[in-house]
C-alpha cells in the first residue's frame, strides 16, 4: 500500500508542479506607437532626445522619426529648440543647462500632432559618498549554478529626494599573458615593436535601467544600493577596474515608469504573476489624450563619482578565472628564421619572444599577444594608475 | 410510493367512518351529578365503551343539562372546560389528560397508549421523536394519525397553524430547506436553518408531506384541531436518492422567494468526479452557472463578475478568509464534515453583508447525539477522518474532523532531488459541540483551523523560501425559541487569517515577513412568525477588524535586513438589519430587507493628504495627519436594500426578481491576475472608499416532466462603484503608502444563466452562462488611468461557460460520472511591440486585458464502486477512481514573455497538462 501511495503521489505531484510550454503569439497583433525618450539634467549638455516607433516583435529594426520639431519650455516660458542630428536623434544647444528647482516640459511636434510632457521639476541630487565592492554569490544566468562576483554598491549623502536612477561607465585594463614584442616583415627580418600591444582598456556603458528608492528605509539616504555586479566569470576584474556612477534624482512618476518598463521585460510565469500593462509616462498627445505614446521626459539633478579597484584589493574569496583565451599552444621556431614569417602568415599570431642567439622565435595566438585585437590600447582620458 | 399513498387514503376513509357513528342520544340531564356517573352510564347504556383514569375525573361534576344531546356533543360540552380531551375509536371513547395536543397511535395500539399519555402530557408537548424511538419503521409512522391541537379549540372552517421541526432521523440534525406541504389546498413551507417550519391550514384532516433532497419523502396523517406541533424525521434515502433529489429541488426551486441561490449538499458532491482524491464542495460550486475561477489551481471564485475578495465565505457563521489549501488545489473544507453549502449569487438576505458579490454559507454537520458515527477516506494525497461522538446521549454531541496530507513524507521517500527539496504540507481540523439545554435552548460551539506550510526549492515562484498560512475560526451560538412564533439567537465569533514568509537561503538577507487579520464579532437576531404568511427578521451585529498589513524582521541577528512595520489598521463595522417576507397570496411572495451599516476606521494612524486633482504620489503630498489611538479617522455609513419577489404562474412555473445593494469595507489588494496567497487585505479608511454594488436580477423557473427536469433562466445586471484596482506595476506588499498604488473606479457586470438539472438514473446538470464584467479606471492623470479611461474587461471576464455534470447509476453499487467544462479564455495583457529605450530593447504591452488566452476545455471521468447496501453492515465503503483532464489538453493558466538574446519569447504556464488518475477509498460507519 505504501508503495502504491508513493508512486501515485509522485505522479500526481509531477502533474501539479505544472509545466511551461512555448506559446506562439500572433505577430499580427502589432501596435505601432510613438516612443519619445528625452532627459535633461543640471550637468553640462548637450542633451539628447530620441524619437522612434515601436517595431514588431519579430523584427529588430526600429523606425526613427526624423521630421519632428522638439523644444523644451521652462517655467518662464522660454523655449529651447532641439536640432536634428541623425536617425531620430535630436540635441539641445550646448549652451543649455538645466537649473535645480526649475520646471521644464518637453514639446514634440510631428506634422499636425503635438505631444507635451507634464512639467518636470529638476531636483538636486545628493553627492555619492562611496562606491565599494563586496563579494557575493549569485545564480548564473548561463547555467543556473551559483558563482561569485563583486557587487558594487554606492552610499550617498543625506537627501530629501526619494527616487533615483543610475547609470554607470566602467573601464578595465586588459593585460595579455604574452604581449607581442616583435613583428616580422616579408623579408623575414624581425623588428622590435615600439608600441605595446599587451595592455589595453575596455569601456562599457550601462544599458539597463537601474533605479532605486530610499522609501522603506529608516535613513534618508541611499545606503548600500547595488549598481553593478561583475561576475568572476568575466575578465573585468583581473587587473584594474574603474567605475563611474551617475546618480539622477528623479520624480516618483519617473521611478514608476522605469520600474514598469523593467518589470514588463521580465514576467516570471508563475501562478501569481504580476499584471503587466502598457506603461504610462508623462508625455501625452496635446489634443487627443487617448492616442498612445510611450515616453518620459526626465529632468533630474545628477551627481557622479568615479572609483578605481585593483584585483589584489578585492575580497580573497573572489576567484578570478583564467585568461579567457587559450594561451598554452606555444609555437617555438628555432630552425629557419624566415619560417616565422610563413608560420604567422599561415596560422596568424604574434611574436612574443625573440632571441638572436641561439635564434629562436616564440609565437602565440593573436588573442594572447595583441589586445588591440578586441580592445583599445590607449587609456581613456580619466584612467589613473 | 404509490402503495403508501393508497394506504394513506384508505386510512382517511376509515377515519371518516368512525366519525359517522356518533348518533346516540342522551336522555338524562346529569346536571349537578358527577362526571364519573355520566361516563359510567354512557359506557353501560350506549354502544360506546368509555376508557379513562379515575383520578382525572374524581371531583368533576357535570355543570349543564345534557338532555337530548348526542353522546359526542355531550362529551364536547362536558369536557370543554376541563383539561381532558377524548378520542373516538369505532365504539370506544378514550379520555385523555392533555391540555394541548393529543397524539394517537394506530387504532389497534390505542389501549396501550392511554396509559402512556399521562406521562407524556406532563411535558406539555409530545414529540414525534418519541414515537420514532418506539418504532423506527417509517411505514408505521405514516400509518399513524396524529391529532394536532386540542379538539375543544377547534373552530369549524377555521384555520390553525401547524409548526415543528424537520430532522434527520439518523443524526437528529435539523434539516434546512425541506419542503413541507399539503396537496389540497396546495400550501407549503420550507424549513429554516433550525429545521423549523410552519404552515397555516384549514382545520381538519390533512396529509402532510415532507420532502428533502437525499431523503425519503414521507407523509403524516394529521387531524388539525388547533395550532400545534408536529415534528417530522426524514430518513436518508439510500435506494432512490436521486429521485428524491428531484422532488425536493423541484418544489424548492419554484416555491422559494430567492433566486440566484445554489444549494449544494455533500450528497451531491459525491456524484461528481473527484480531483486528487478529494470530494470538494467548493469545487462543485464552480460547476454551477455564474460561478467561475481564474484557472486551475487558482484560489477564490468569481461570482457573476465579482472579484475574488467579494465573496463572504461563512463557516458555521464565521468568515473564512482563505478558502484554499496548497494555493487552490484543494478547498480548506473537508467535505465529510460538511452538511451543506448555500451560495447566494443574488438576493442575499439582509442578515448578511460586507461583501459585494456573494455569500457562501457553509455549515458543518451537527454531531449525532444518539450514537457514534464515523467517516473517512484515504487517497494518495490526503487522509481524513470524521467522527461524531455523543457526549451526553440526546443532549450533547461532538463532531471532530481532521484531514492531513502526507505528501511531505512521500516526497521525502522520493529519489528525485527536485521533490526532496520541496515541502508541502497542510491540515485542517473541524470541531463542533452541540448542546441541547432544553427543547427551547440550544448551544453550538464550533471551531475550525487550517494550516498550510511550504518550502519551495527552486525559488521561481517567490522571492522567499518558506511560506505558511493559517485560518482560525471559532464561534459560539445560542439559539433560543422564545415562543412558538419567535426564534432568537446570539453569536460571538472570532476569525483570524495570517501568513508568514521567511527567506533563509542567505544568512545576511534572511528575513521573516508576516500579515495577519483578526475579526471579532458579536451578533444577535430574531425571527418572528406572526402568522404563516409573514416572517420578520431583525438583528444587530458589530465587528472589529484589526489588520497587520505586514511587517518584516531580520531572521537572525546576522541578517542586515531592515526591519519594517506597517502600522495596524483598525475598523469597526456595525450593522442593523430588518427584513420581512410576506406571502401576499397563493402566487405572490415578496421579501424586503434593509441593512444599515456604519464603518469606522480608527487610529492610531498617520495619513498623508494629497492635493486634489493631482495623482497620489510623493510629490503631491500637501499635509500629514496624525490620528491618536481610538480616534475616528473616517466614518462610512449607508443603507443597503434587498428586495425580491416570486410570482407563481402555475404549479411548475415561477417568475422571480430582485434588486439589491451591497457594500464592502475590507478589500484585497492584489496585483497579480489571480488570487495570490500573499494578497493583503486592507480596510476602507481615509483614502480607500467602500465598494458598492447594485444588482437587478430576473429569472424564470420551470419544472418539466413532473420535476424530472428543472429548468431555469436568470439574467442580471450589476452596477458597481469604487472597485479596487491598482496602478500597473504597483507594489502592495509592505507598502507604507498603499493609497498611492490603488485605483478605484466603477464597474459593470451583466449576464444570463441557463441551467437544466435532471434527476433519475441518469442525473446531473448542464448549464450555460453568458457573463461579462468590466471596470473603468479613469483617474486625474495618465498615471492613474488605465486603458485610456475606458471600460475594459477584468482579468476574470469569461463570456461563455458551459458545464456538464452527469452521473449514471449502472447498478446500485456502480456509478459513472462525467464532468465537462468549457469556457472562453481569460483576458490577458500581451506584448504587441518592442521599442528601444535608454539603449535597451523593451517590450510594449497591449492595453490591459485586451487579448485572451486560448479557451479552456476539460473532461473528467469517474467511477464509484460502493460496498453493499445492507443497513446492518458495520461500515459502508466505496472506492472511487477518477481521471482528471482525460483528454490531457494543455489549458494555459497564463502566458508570459521575456527577452532572451534580443528575441522576445512567449511561454504558457500549464498547470495540469496530463490526465491525472486518482484512486481513493472512503468508508463510513
Amino acid at each position: 500500500m505504501v508503495r502504491y501511495l508513493s508512486i501515485a503521489s509522485i505522479f500526481t505531484f509531477a502533474g501539479i508542479l505544472s509545466c511551461v510550454k512555448p506559446y506562439e503569439f500572433d505577430p499580427q497583433n502589432f501596435d505601432k506607437i510613438l516612443v519619445i525618450e528625452a532627459q535633461i539634467s543640471d550637468a553640462e549638455g548637450p542633451y539628447d532626445a530620441n524619437i522612434s516607433f515601436t517595431y514588431p516583435l519579430d523584427t529588430v529594426l526600429n523606425e526613427t522619426v526624423n521630421n519632428a520639431i522638439l523644444w523644451i519650455e521652462d517655467e518662464d516660458g522660454t523655449e529651447i529648440r532641439y536640432s536634428f542630428v541623425e536617425n531620430g536623434v535630436y540635441q539641445t544647444p550646448a549652451s543649455f543647462r538645466g537649473i535645480v528647482n526649475h520646471s521644464y516640459s518637453l514639446h514634440v511636434a510631428i506634422g499636425e500632432d503635438e505631444y507635451i510632457s507634464e512639467p518636470e521639476l529638476l531636483r538636486a541630487a545628493p553627492t555619492i559618498d562611496t562606491i565599494y565592492g563586496q563579494y557575493v554569490q549569485k545564480a548564473s544566468e548561463v547555467n543556473n549554478q551559483f558563482s561569485g562576483g563583486i557587487q558594487f554598491f554606492i552610499d550617498s549623502e543625506e537627501t530629501e529626494q526619494s527616487f533615483f536612477r543610475y547609470e554607470w561607465t566602467e573601464a578595465y585594463k586588459i593585460v595579455t599573458p604574452y604581449p607581442a614584442s616583435h613583428y616580422v616583415l616579408e623579408d623575414s627580418s624581425i623588428v622590435r615593436m615600439d608600441t605595446s600591444l599587451g595592455v589595453c582598456y575596455q569601456e562599457h556603458f550601462s544599458n539597463e535601467l537601474i533605479y532605486g528608492t530610499r522609501n522603506n528605509s529608516t535613513v534618508n539616504k541611499m545606503l548600500e544600493f547595488p549598481v553593478r555586479y561583475v561576475s568572476e566569470e568575466t575578465q573585468m576584474l583581473r587587473t584594474r577596474y574603474t567605475i563611474l556612477v551617475k546618480q539622477f534624482a528623479i520624480s516618483e512618476a519617473a521611478y514608476l515608469f522605469y520600474k514598469q518598463i523593467d518589470e514588463n521585460n521580465e514576467s516570471g510565469g508563475s501562478l501569481f504573476d504580476q499584471q503587466s500593462g502598457a506603461v504610462v509616462g508623462n508625455i501625452t498627445h496635446a489634443t487627443d489624450p487617448s492616442q498612445p505614446v510611450i515616453g518620459f521626459f526626465e529632468a533630474a539633478g545628477v551627481t557622479e563619482k568615479r572609483s578605481f579597484f585593483n584585483n589584489r584589493d578585492l575580497d580573497e574569496r573572489f576567484d578570478q578565472s583564467s585568461f579567457p583565451y587559450y594561451c598554452r599552444a606555444i609555437e617555438s621556431i628555432t630552425t629557419i628564421p624566415d619560417s616565422a614569417y610563413y608560420y604567422i602568415d599561415t596560422f596568424g599570431g604574434n611574436i612574443y619572444y625573440y632571441s638572436t642567439f641561439p635564434q629562436e622565435v616564440g609565437i602565440q595566438s593573436m588573442a594572447c599577444t595583441d589586445c588591440t585585437f578586441y580592445a583599445d590600447n590607449t587609456p581613456p582620458s580619466y584612467w589613473e594608475e | 410510493m404509490k402503495s403508501k399513498l393508497y394506504s394513506a387514503i384508505l386510512m382517511l376513509f376509515i377515519t371518516q367512518l368512525v366519525f359517522g357513528q356518533s348518533d346516540f342520544t342522551i336522555t338524562k340531564s346529569y346536571e349537578g351529578s358527577s362526571l364519573s356517573q355520566f361516563l359510567r352510564d354512557v359506557d353501560s347504556l350506549s354502544s360506546f365503551d368509555v376508557y379513562y383514569k379515575k383520578e382525572w375525573i374524581d371531583s368533576a361534576t357535570v355543570q349543564e343539562s345534557l338532555q337530548g344531546m348526542r353522546v359526542l356533543n355531550a362529551f364536547d360540552k362536558v369536557l370543554s372546560k376541563s383539561t381532558l380531551n377524548y378520542y373516538v375509536d369505532k365504539n370506544r371513547i378514550i379520555l385523555l389528560q392533555n391540555s394541548l395536543i393529543v397524539e394517537q397511535p394506530p387504532f389497534l395500539a390505542a389501549f396501550q397508549k392511554v396509559e402512556k399519555s399521562k406521562e407524556t402530557s406532563t411535558k406539555g408537548l409530545v414529540f414525534s421523536r418519541e414515537y420514532a424511538d418506539q418504532t423506527t419503521d417509517s411505514d408505521n409512522l405514516e400509518k399513524y394519525v396524529f391529532e394536532i391541537g386540542n379538539r375543544s379549540e377547534m373552530k369549524q372552517n377555521g384555520e390553525a397553524t401547524l409548526a415543528g421541526y424537520v430532522k434527520d432521523s439518523e443524526t437528529g440534525e435539523p434539516i434546512e430547506g425541506a419542503f413541507i406541504f399539503v396537496q389540497s389546498p396546495t400550501i407549503g413551507a420550507i424549513s429554516d436553518e433550525n429545521g423549523f417550519y410552519s404552515l397555516t391550514l384549514p382545520t381538519g384532516k390533512h396529509l402532510v408531506y415532507a420532502q428533502y433532497q437525499g431523503m425519503k419523502t414521507t407523509f403524516r396523517n394529521i387531524i388539525l384541531f388547533s395550532s400545534g406541533k408536529l415534528d417530522i424525521d426524514l430518513e436518508i434515502d439510500v435506494i432512490a436518492l436521486q429521485e428524491v433529489t428531484v422532488e425536493a429541488d423541484r418544489d424548492q426551486n419554484i416555491a422559494e422567494v430567492q433566486m440566484g441561490v445554489s444549494r449544494i449538499s455533500t450528497e451531491e458532491v459525491k456524484t461528481v468526479p473527484i480531483v486528487l482524491g478529494e470530494n470538494d464542495i467548493l469545487k462543485i460550486a464552480t460547476t454551477k452557472a455564474g460561478v467561475q475561477n481564474v484557472g486551475e489551481g487558482a484560489s477564490g471564485f468569481n461570482v457573476r463578475g465579482g472579484k475574488t475578495d467579494q465573496n463572504l465565505v461563512l463557516f458555521n457563521g464565521s468568515p473564512v478568509y482563505n478558502t484554499s489549501h496548497f494555493f487552490g488545489f484543494f478547498s480548506v473544507f473537508n467535505s465529510d464534515a460538511i452538511k451543506n453549502m448555500e451560495l447566494y449569487k443574488s438576493g442575499i438576505p439582509a442578515k448578511y453583508g460586507g461583501r459585494l458579490a456573494s455569500v457562501f454559507e457553509i455549515n458543518s454537520k451537527a454531531p449525532n447525539k444518539q450514537e457514534w458515527k464515523g467517516e473517512g477516506g484515504i487517497s494518495p494525497i490526503t487522509s481524513k477522518l470524521t467522527l461524531e461522538i455523543p457526549l451526553i446521549k440526546d443532549k450533547t454531541g461532538l463532531l471532530l474532523s481532521g484531514r492531513s496530507t502526507y505528501s511531505n513524507w512521500v516526497l521525502q521517500q522520493s529519489q528525485n532531488a527536485n521533490f526532496k527539496e520541496n515541502k508541502v504540507s497542510f491540515y485542517d481540523v473541524i470541531a463542533r459541540i452541540d448542546h441541547t439545554i432544553d427543547d427551547k435552548n440550544e448551544l453550538t460551539f464550533s471551531t475550525y483551523l487550517s494550516s498550510d506550510d511550504f518550502r519551495l526549492s527552486s525559488d521561481t515562484l517567490f522571492s522567499f523560501s518558506n511560506f505558511g498560512y493559517q485560518n482560525i475560526n471559532s464561534s459560539l451560538r445560542w439559539d433560543r425559541r422564545i415562543n412558538s412564533s419567535i426564534d432568537a439567537f446570539a453569536q460571538i465569533g472570532f476569525t483570524r487569517y495570517q501568513y508568514d514568509i521567511t527567506f533563509d537561503e542567505s544568512i545576511p538577507n534572511g528575513f521573516k515577513q508576516d500579515f495577519d487579520l483578526t475579526e471579532t464579532s458579536a451578533l444577535i437576531g430574531a425571527d418572528y412568525y406572526p402568522n404563516e404568511t409573514l416572517k420578520i427578521s431583525g438583528g444587530l451585529s458589530s465587528k472589529r477588524y484589526q489588520v497587520n498589513p505586514g511587517s518584516k524582521t531580520p531572521l537572525t541577528s546576522e541578517s542586515v535586513v531592515l526591519p519594517l512595520e506597517i502600522p495596524d489598521e483598525i475598523g469597526f463595522e456595525s450593522a442593523l438589519y430588518a427584513s420581512a417576507e410576506q406571502t401576499v397570496n397563493e402566487s405572490l411572495t415578496v421579501y424586503g430587507g434593509l441593512r444599515y451599516v456604519m464603518f469606522n476606521a480608527v487610529g492610531p494612524q498617520n495619513i498623508f493628504e494629497y492635493g486634489s486633482g493631482s495623482p497620489k504620489n510623493g510629490d503631491s503630498v500637501i499635509d500629514s495627519l496624525s490620528f491618536g489611538s481610538g480616534e475616528i479617522i473616517k466614518t462610512h455609513h449607508a443603507p443597503e436594500w434587498r428586495l425580491s419577489g416570486r410570482y407563481t404562474l402555475n404549479k411548475s412555473t415561477s417568475l422571480k426578481g430582485g434588486i439589491s445593494r451591497t457594500r464592502q469595507y475590507i478589500h484585497t489588494l492584489s496585483n497579480s491576475s489571480s488570487l495570490s496567497p500573499t494578497d493583503t487585505w486592507r480596510l476602507s479608511g481615509y483614502h480607500l472608499r467602500p465598494q458598492t454594488a447594485d444588482q437587478v436580477s430576473l429569472g424564470i423557473f420551470k419544472n418539466l416532466k413532473r420535476g424530472m427536469y428543472e429548468v431555469s433562466l436568470e439574467g442580471y445586471y450589476k452596477w458597481m462603484q469604487d472597485l479596487v484596482d491598482f496602478k500597473t506595476g504597483a507594489d502592495f506588499l509592505l507598502n507604507t503608502n498603499v493609497e498611492r498604488a490603488i485605483l478605484q473606479g466603477p464597474g459593470k457586470s451583466y449576464g444570463a444563466e441557463f441551467s437544466v438539472t435532471k434527476s433519475g438514473r441518469l442525473n446531473g446538470w448542464i448549464n450555460y452562462a453568458y457573463a461579462r464584467t468590466f471596470i473603468k479606471l479613469d483617474g486625474n492623470s495618465s498615471e492613474e488611468t488605465v486603458n485610456g479611461g475606458q471600460y475594459f474587461p477584468t482579468s476574470f471576464d469569461k463570456p461563455h461557460t458551459v458545464n456538464l455534470v452527469a452521473n449514471y447509476k449502472l447498478t446500485r453499487r456502480i456509478s459513472f460520472s462525467l464532468n465537462t467544462t468549457y469556457n472562453t479564455g481569460r483576458p490577458v495583457t500581451i506584448p504587441v511591440a518592442a521599442f528601444d529605450y535608454m539603449g535597451a530593447q523593451n517590450i510594449h504591452f497591449s492595453d490591459r486585458n485586451s487579448y485572451r488566452i486560448p479557451d479552456y476545455f476539460r473532461l473528467d471521468f469517474g467511477i464509484s464502486l460502493e460496498g453493499n447496501h445492507k443497513i446492518q453492515k458495520l461500515s459502508h465503503s466505496f472506492w472511487s477512481l477518477s481521471i482528471y483532464n482525460v483528454t490531457g489538453r494543455d489549458n494555459p493558466y497564463s502566458v508570459f514573455f521575456d527577452i532572451d538574446n534580443g528575441q522576445i519569447k512567449g511561454s504558457q504556464l500549464v498547470v495540469f497538462s496530463n490526465p491525472i488518475p486518482t484512486l481513493s477509498y472512503n468508508f463510513k460507519f
